[in-house]
């Protein structure tokens, strides 16, 4: 009897020690969205990307003709690190 | 020309007149590298010069140049005030366009995001895939930290075969992440080599918890990064990312995560002469 309560008081503790551990992962995930979301950027810090961006001047001209508009072409040339306007890199 | 990125190109009237455009770009270290579409248009343009610090070009619906200019940019001349900046660049836009006459823009497509994406491959209609990494950027001196840098990279079948569920927590090299890490350092740094020399470390994956539809993994770690510029700038972010997997089932259904880190900016002699404090949020496509 006292060995069966033994058993049954360490398996009790076993299984609060998991679901302590499962509760502080799933709290740490929620801090990770969080921090994910307090990271990504506001639409309204994105306005650049409102403009009608086409990846390449090839993609640009099937598109102007056929939705009937103008091209606006960005060109830089750096011997030491262009910019990419689009993505923002140098 | 980050700083134009940052300030005149930013500049609301300026996205206002460039509304009726379809916007597009081309960088290269020299005309030389041209693509012969880019090349056909300087040529038409008539800009005679072996480099172009900013050339702007109009073409209307059939491709045709209407009109070209050379903005003369010129940020020291206004303290690196993007408004002042903003507001020059719009003046010599304005003279570049005067005179012409586009059609009307819609509300709705004047709302539309076009961010940077990877398209999977073989469906009918494109469709945003991989994972989209965004950079922002504390103020510095060039004003690039006014918009954010956005990179698309593939999630490729081996990284989402490494990123399976782990049964138990296990250590994985950061070269399993490379092509998502090789994005994550700041414009206006790199000075000419481009690259990172080295991106070091290793990350502690482990299971997370489930909840009735889901179960996750975590993934964190530092990260070393070491770049290919000339003062081999080093710096270590701290990355964190939630995994998350359907129940049933090992392989990878999602990714979101933050990588936060301090970027030391060198003046050519070596000194470093500021901080920039960079925050990456990735996350996979589709949502």
């Amino acid at each position: 009897m006292t060995r069966q309560c033994l058993t049954v008081f360490a398996s009790m503790l076993i299984a609060s020690a998991h679901a302590h551990d499962a509760q502080a992962q799933d709290a740490r995930v929620q801090t990770v969205l969080r921090a994910f979301e307090n990271a990504k950027p506001t639409e309204k810090s994105l306005t650049f990307y409102t403009l009608d961006w086409a990846t390449n001047l090839a993609e640009a001209k099937e598109r102007a003709r056929k939705e009937s508009r103008p091209i606006f072409l960005l060109i830089n040339t750096n011997i030491t690190a262009g910019t990419s306007f689009y993505q923002g890199h140098t | 020309m980050d700083h134009v990125r940052g300030s005149s190109l930013v500049y609301p009237p300026v996205i206002e007149a460039l509304r009726p455009f379809i916007v597009t770009a081309w960088t290269g270290r020299t005309t030389a590298e041209m693509p012969s579409d880019v090349r056909a248009m300087f040529d038409a343009a008539e800009i005679r010069a072996p480099h172009v610090n900013l050339a702007l070009i109009a073409l209307d619906a059939e491709g045709r140049v209407l009109r070209s200019y050379l903005p003369f940019v010129r940020p020291p001349a206004f303290g690196f005030d993007p408004e002042m900046q903003g507001r020059d660049f719009k003046r010599q836009l304005d003279e570049m366009l005067a005179g012409l006459r586009w059609p009307q823009v819609t509300t709705l497509a004047q709302r539309k995001l076009t961010l940077p994406d990877v398209c999977a491959p073989g469906v009918a209609a494109p469709q945003p895939a991989g994972v989209r990494i965004y950079l922002m950027f504390s103020a510095n001196r060039l004003n690039h930290y006014r918009t954010p840098t956005v990179e698309a990279v593939a999630l490729s079948d081996a990284t989402k075969q490494t990123l399976q569920y782990p049964t138990q927590a296990r250590s994985l090299a950061v070269a399993a992440l490379r092509p998502w890490l090789e994005q994550m350092y700041p414009p206006a740094i790199m000075d000419g080599k481009g690259g990172m020399r080295a991106i070091e470390g290793r990350l502690q994956m482990t299971p997370a918890g489930a909840d009735s539809e889901w179960r996750y993994a975590l993934l964190e770690g530092t990260v070393q990064f070491t770049l290919d510029n000339v003062n081999v700038t080093t710096y270590p972010g701290n990355l964190s990312v939630v995994l998350k997997y359907r129940r049933d089932a090992t392989e990878l259904h999602s990714v979101r995560g933050v990588l936060e880190s301090l970027v030391p900016k060198s003046n050519p002699q070596g000194q470093v002469v500021e901080r920039i404090r960079m925050t990456a949020a990735i996350e996979s496509l589709p949502k």
